[in-house]
């Protein structure tokens, strides 16, 4: 049927153009070794932008390595209205802990990265220390993307899970990232006080709704990956 | 090569753990899978992480295989298995939303004089991948990869009346828009 052999040559032709790129090689050879490595197991996932936010009783003054960051206190407070002394606090002693816990060189990397995002959150935040990325220009979006894919792993690192970029495939970490950034844009465009509790979707408006559904159930499907693996 | 005993020679090394063997294997079934996957997603950004994923799938099951059967059709039922969990993932649709909203397309078509005949096949190919996604499947599957219609089918895991009647319906379509595409063409011709 000649229709049938255009259709092949066709495809054929375009198919031509269409190679592997070297580099897919190394990448699927990494897995393997990590493959045998970990006897095939499914990884975890975590994360935590609302590191800030963490509530905690146990606060003690340290030499206040977040002032490194945010300048100090008051400046954060001055941007964001419902940053509490405490969750700052917090956020310093898990910088203390980062700093035990790397070396010098390591821990310089990570909060050259650290600043990036808290940087961020200062210029771009709203009241509630959430960005609403699509705001942002694109450049800037992206550096914070990927920002956070270097930052993740030390953040699952300080909360004590196995890190998401070890328990997810590269493709779904990417996606982890991405439905992070695009959970923290619904929070902020819908201007949502994240600091008073869990987010109960019907208060949101309803054309955020099934968007913001859809990526809550991703997350929480990591996270729960990520509960199974320490057990 | 033959590509059975070979094949089966580099499952047997892989599954013993080693790494070089892996690499051919990889190595002699990637452009395939790679082109077979490029024609299946709307999104070719996202082809690399697919076929990756893909690799990882074939790592776990290797185990499973069964050497009495063909290597390449039980490859592209993964690779199938894994373009349709990557399509099914729900959230992907508010993802390439994002995604539309955010970046006018970056692709221009290429006018470049390769061609008539370049640009005819082009259009064809565009035609197929606007076919709904299981009739594309067995175009792609039948007439890039060259799989029997048993085959398809086994990869697919659909009777082979099945397969039969979706390249029908397909190449029927295929015609169908061609036709208009011509008679829009013919018009244009006519001024």
């Amino acid at each position: 049927m000649a229709h049938v052999n255009e259709l092949k040559t066709a495809l054929n032709e375009e198919a031509r153009n269409v190679c592997p790129p070297p580099e897919l090689k190394s990448k699927v050879m990494s897995q393997f070794t990590q493959k045998r490595n970990r006897g095939m197991k499914r990884y975890v996932a975590a994360f935590l932008i609302a590191l800030i936010i963490i509530p905690t009783s146990a606060f003690a003054y340290q030499s206040l390595l977040a002032d490194g960051l945010y300048g100090s206190f008051a400046n954060v407070k001055k941007h964001v209205t419902s940053a509490t002394l405490e969750g700052y606090m917090t956020f310093d002693a898990k910088l203390s802990e980062a700093k035990g816990e790397m070396d010098k060189e390591e821990y310089e990397k990570f909060r050259g990265s650290l600043s990036v995002l808290t940087d961020a959150k200062l210029k771009y935040g709203d009241p509630f220390g959430n960005i609403n990325y699509d705001l942002m220009p694109k450049e800037e979006k992206e550096k914070i993307r990927v920002n956070s894919f270097v930052l993740q792993p030390y953040f699952d690192k300080l909360n004590g899970d196995v890190p998401s970029k070890e328990l997810l495939s590269s493709y779904e970490y990417k996606l982890f990232i991405d439905a992070l950034m695009t959970y923290e844009t619904i929070l902020a465009k819908a201007e949502i006080d994240t600091s008073k509790g869990p987010v109960e979707i019907e208060k949101l408006p309803v054309e955020y709704q099934e968007q913001f559904k859809l990526t809550q159930e991703f997350i929480h499907s990591v996270y729960q990956l990520q509960e199974e693996q320490r057990q | 090569m033959d590509t059975k005993t070979e094949f089966e020679e580099l499952i047997r090394r892989t599954r013993s753990g080693s790494k070089h063997a892996y690499g051919e294997l990889y190595e002699e079934t990637v452009k395939d899978v790679y082109q077979t996957v490029h024609f299946l997603l709307d999104d070719k950004s996202d082809v690399d992480d697919v076929v990756q994923e893909i690799y990882v799938e074939v790592l776990r099951n290797l185990h499973r295989f069964n050497n009495d059967k063909p290597f390449q059709p039980w490859l592209k039922g993964i690779a199938i298995k894994q373009i349709s969990a990557y399509r099914r993932r729900r959230w992907i649709s508010f993802r390439n939303y994002q995604k539309m909203s955010q970046q006018p397309s970056e692709i221009e078509g290429d006018f470049s004089p390769q061609v008539v005949e370049g640009l005819l096949n082009k259009q064809l190919v565009q035609l197929v991948e606007q076919l709904p996604f299981k009739l594309r499947q067995v175009i792609i599957l039948r007439y890039l990869n060259e799989h029997s219609q048993e085959e398809v089918a086994a990869i697919l895991k659909i009777p082979v009346g099945t397969v039969k009647s979706r390249v029908h319906t397909a190449l029927k379509k295929l015609r169908k828009q061609e036709e208009l595409g011509n008679i829009f063409f013919g018009k244009v011709e006519n001024i």
